[in-house]
């Protein structure tokens, strides 16, 4: 019964999410070939300096552009380029050439996740129990207080919140790091992925001590502009539970003040879910500009360094690799919702 | 009727909204008693105070709503005197209520069973987990429900089920007042029928006292002892079924009887002129007289008092007035 | 015998009183009354700074760098030498210009297809809610960064608006989709539709006049969708770096060390001023939402 129309619903939500990919691709594609100039040319003109012999730059510019197969027609070009893409090689990097660019990627990631994701759930945590006690019934008033500060900081962009953190905390108060993910002079022990399963190990040693230090500002910017989103939305939620008939039918079932909060609570948070997605998309944009501000080396440290060198192939793939994950986030959750909530069923509209 | 006890005496009851318009008294002065398994009938048109009543019953009133006299005795307990946590007690046990359940009264993220055995572990009876549970499959039993039906959620139900587990909850705690309020309403005929007279059999069982409140006048007729007809939120008329179809004493009850179809006059169907009024622009006098075609020069000035006649039917009429 | 429900004509009522319902209004609706304060107070600064500042001192080099608040500078100057005064009165507009380039080009294009969407259903209807299916999926910030990289520094206010609006009409699109399809359902439409009104018609008298409010709130968080992704290329060094902006000044005073060197008003100038109009714009936004949502406000 719960998985009736399943595969409709999975084919189409599939279909979307590779219509995104597919469409996100293909901007990629397009872009670069809408630019002014010659890539390669100006690539190796970057190598070699402007005072390189012109014969040997343009025989150079010959061999390369044969190379990425530049002369072929435009349709052969893109078809290759989507079996490329799909296959996983985005191409390489032009400043750090011949470095694949989705390494390059996947090495910064999880410097941004460590802090995207930590931020969201700390802020879902916390604003959906903000957002809960709001709606506790004889709740003193005192606490509405709390809202318009709530909303204040709902409005205001991550990358602001940084900065005015970054002065109070980190220059005014010496409490915190100002830039990085560790100390200047500090080599931090990464360990590869392939030891992922020592890490506890690591959890008390000095890198771990580092990173936490520097993590604490940009998380907390990351976060506490979510807070109000996922408290008002939360609290909305109750209002709407608490106005059900079931809720009248519990209350006249004579049930406790503490069983009706639990009951609207458990009514209220399987929609925040749904919100968890978009939050992290949010999340992620907000992040790489906090990184920025942080001068923090994950992908949003990536993607400025690679602006200001103009090295494309790396913000293109950047994009493209972001965009992948986040609809697939989003597919994913999607299809494991009407799982947890027994309220929805697969068979929509 | 007069040798069986009563069971819940309501005595001037006012029910109170606030609104951005100004107050309005959505109930307001309702007295009468029901005796112990008494099926007493509340009918009246949409927005005449009927759900409001049901509500004030359990001291459900929320803000901007608010009980502003009246009391309503069950035993020896006025319900609104009681203290907050008393009053939780009392109900489910003492008044309980059997909502329609078809809508969306079950919680859909609870298995039927919790929903069932929450009720039961917060009137504090004392029971163990295995004992509740079985207390929770014996009230879905008596509903003819299975016992596997306990371990559903409201979603896997169908309308007619959720129904029956709605009036297994509301009876699980066997009160003495029960409230139902439009129990069979988006249920087809068929399974109406079958609910009601679960209901019935149920409450025969328990000798609970119940307040029907319908529209269904039909329902009402094969159902009810007593009907009161609620307008404008006052009580018109308190009479026995048989009385109040075959001799309506308030002008407001003719018109609803005469309103029923009847097979003699098939296609034709008769309605009550005028529009029930707005409870902010109450007219003056008896809220009645506009629509009323005996309405007399006193209507429209004077409240009429709610009388009981010799047989003890209640009625507040001037026609009746001594 | 109906009873007939008074209301009292409010030509009539005395200027004043309406005057007290619309400040009762507000007391109901904080939202849009502060936002709404807040803007005028904004088009109050920028009225009275028009009158006091040179336009040229908004630019590198005009006036002495790094000099703190004082008589002369009552703002202070940045580290590359502009009057921080003059940046806050011309270039808050200058950010709101970009929002409102890229929200009302975003907004008539989504509106257009949204409605194009909901009135004439079938292949139209299926084959525009997949293109906005995709483009709410994709966060377009990332194609605007790939985009704009592209460009480089060359891109001039109008252009980051119109950029920027590629990607905001799906939001509105989806809204207006839906609104005109519950509307299309309401009583009035279908008697309209019984009257023997065309279909042009109908969109443009019966159900534009209802959708105005609802647009109006749309129109306000897209401004704000759009002066914060104008902001976030500035970060980037995306954005045009020459013209006195906010999300320049951000750009510089990161770039720069603003914080570090403890210029603290060239630090709070953009940042204060950005917040200002983060705030004021969700401020109004919902507070619009609210006036064209009656239900959310009955459930206050």
């Amino acid at each position: 019964m719960k998985l009736k129309g399943f595969w409709g619903f999975f084919g189409r939500r599939f279909l979307l999410f590779i219509l995104v990919v597919w469409s996100a691709v293909t901007i990629n594609f397009i872009v670069p070939r809408l630019a002014p100039g010659n890539p390669i040319r100006q690539a190796i003109i970057t190598r070699y300096g402007l005072t390189a012999d012109q014969s040997v730059v343009n025989s150079l510019v010959i061999y390369y552009e044969g190379y990425f197969g530049l002369n072929d027609p435009l349709y052969v070009q893109y078809f290759r380029f989507l079996k490329n893409t799909f296959s996983g090689d985005l191409g390489f990097s032009i400043t750090a050439y011949p470095r694949y660019v989705s390494d390059m990627i996947l090495e910064k990631i999880l410097w941004t996740l460590q802090l995207v994701l930590p931020a969201t759930l700390i802020a879902s945590v916390i604003g959906s129990l903000l957002g809960a006690i709001f709606a506790f019934p004889r709740i003193p008033k005192a606490i509405n207080l709390v809202v318009p500060l709530l909303i204040l900081f709902s409005a205001i962009p991550a990358f602001l919140a940084a900065i005015a953190l970054i002065y109070v905390f980190a220059y005014k108060l010496d409490l915190f790091p100002l830039v990085g993910a560790y100390d200047p002079t500090f080599v931090p022990h990464i360990i590869p992925i392939s030891q992922w399963a020592s890490l506890p190990n690591y959890l008390h040693g000095p890198t771990f001590q580092q990173i936490l230090k520097h993590s604490i500002l940009p998380i907390a910017a990351l976060a506490v502009v979510q807070l109000g989103g996922w408290a008002l939305g939360m609290r909305g939620m109750m209002v709407t539970i608490q106005g059900e008939d079931y809720m009248t039918f519990a209350e006249a079932k004579g049930l406790t003040d503490g069983r009706m909060f639990s009951y609207t609570v458990r009514n209220a948070l399987l929609p925040q879910i749904t919100g968890f997605g978009l939050a992290l998309s949010g999340a992620l944009m907000g992040g790489i500009l906090v990184e920025s501000i942080f001068g923090y080396p994950g992908i949003g440290g990536l993607i400025n360094g690679a602006i200001a060198a103009k090295d494309y192939p790396v913000i293109y793939a950047n994009s493209l690799i972001l965009i992948t994950m986040l609809a697939g986030v989003t597919f994913v959750l999607d299809l494991i919702y009407p799982l947890i909530d027994p309220r929805i069923s697969y068979s929509e509209k | 009727m007069s040798d069986r006890n009563i069971a819940l005496s309501v005595k001037n009851l006012v029910v109170q909204y606030y609104t951005d318009d100004g107050r309005i008294n959505a109930v307001n002065g309702v007295s009468f008693d029901l005796m112990e398994g008494e099926r007493l009938g509340l009918v009246g048109e949409s927005g005449c105070g009927k759900s409001t009543m049901a509500l004030a019953l359990m001291r459900m009133i929320k803000p901007p709503g608010k009980i502003l006299s009246g009391e309503a005795w069950i035993q020896n307990f006025n319900l609104y005197e009681l203290n907050y946590e008393d009053m939780r007690m009392a109900r489910a046990h003492m008044i309980g209520m059997i909502p329609q359940g078809a809508m969306n009264s079950l919680v859909p993220v609870l298995r039927i069973k919790d929903q069932i055995m929450d009720t039961i572990q917060d009137h504090k009876l004392g029971m163990s987990k295995e004992q509740m549970l079985e207390r929770a499959c014996e009230a879905l039993e008596s509903v003819g429900l299975s016992r596997r039906v306990a371990n559903m959620y409201p979603h896997e139900l169908s309308g007619g089920m959720k129904q029956r587990v709605c009036a297994a909850i509301g009876l699980a705690m066997k009160p003495k007042v029960i409230i139902a309020d439009e129990p069979t309403s988006a249920l087809d005929v068929i399974t109406q029928r079958q609910v009601m007279e679960t209901i019935g059999k149920l409450q025969d069982q328990t000798k609970a006292s119940i307040i029907m409140i319908t529209h269904d006048m039909g329902l009402m007729a094969q159902f009810v002892d007593r009907v009161a007809v609620m307008y404008a939120g006052k009580l018109a008329e308190v009479s026995t079924v048989k009385d109040a179809f075959t001799n309506p004493l308030h002008p407001y009850t003719k018109l609803l009887i005469s309103t029923l179809p009847v097979l003699s006059r098939k296609g034709v169907f008769v309605s009550i002129p005028g529009m029930a009024p707005s409870f902010l622009e109450l007219p003056a006098g008896c809220p009645f007289h506009p629509r009323c075609p005996s309405a007399m020069d006193i209507c429209t000035e004077k409240m009429p008092e709610q009388i009981t006649t010799s047989e003890g039917r209640l009625v507040s009429c001037h026609l009746y007035q001594a | 015998m109906t009873v007939q429900t008074s209301t009292v004509q409010p030509s009539t009522r005395p200027k004043r009183t309406r005057l007290r319902r619309a400040l009762l209004y507000f007391k109901r609706n904080p939202s849009l009354g502060i936002g709404l304060f807040m803007l005028i107070a904004l088009i109050v600064f920028t009225i009275v700074g028009l009158f006091q500042v040179d336009p040229l001192k908004g630019y590198a080099g005009a006036v002495r760098g790094s000099q703190p608040p004082s008589a002369k500078y009552i703002f202070g100057t940045d580290g590359q030498g502009r009057d921080l005064y003059t940046v806050a009165v011309l270039g808050t507009w200058v950010t709101l210009e970009i929002g409102f380039i890229a929200a009302a080009v975003g907004m008539g294009l989504g509106v257009f297809l949204g409605f194009s969407s909901a009135y004439f259903g079938g292949w139209v209807d299926n084959i525009l809610r997949w293109v906005i299916d995709v483009f709410m999926t994709i966060p377009g910030f990332l194609i605007l960064i790939v985009l704009a990289a592209l460009l480089g520094g060359r891109v001039s206010t109008e252009g980051t608006g119109l950029i920027i609006a590629l990607f905001l009409w799906a939001g509105p699109a989806r809204v207006v989709r839906s609104q005109v399809l519950s509307l299309r359902e309401r009583q009035f439409v279908q008697m309209a539709k019984l009257n023997g009104l065309n279909d042009m018609r109908i969109i443009f008298e019966e159900l534009f006049p209802n959708l105005l409010p609802f647009l109006g709130a749309q129109l306000i968080s897209a401004v704000m969708g759009a002066v914060y992704s104008s902001a976030g290329l500035s970060i980037l060094g995306l954005g045009n770096l020459r013209e006195p902006q906010l999300g320049t000044m951000l750009y510089f005073m990161t770039t720069q060390g603003a914080v570090v060197r403890g210029m603290w008003w060239w630090v709070a100038v953009p940042v204060v001023l950005l917040c200002w109009l983060f705030v004021m714009l969700y401020l109004i936004s919902s507070g619009m939402d609210e006036l064209a949502n009656p239900r959310l406000r009955r459930r206050q």
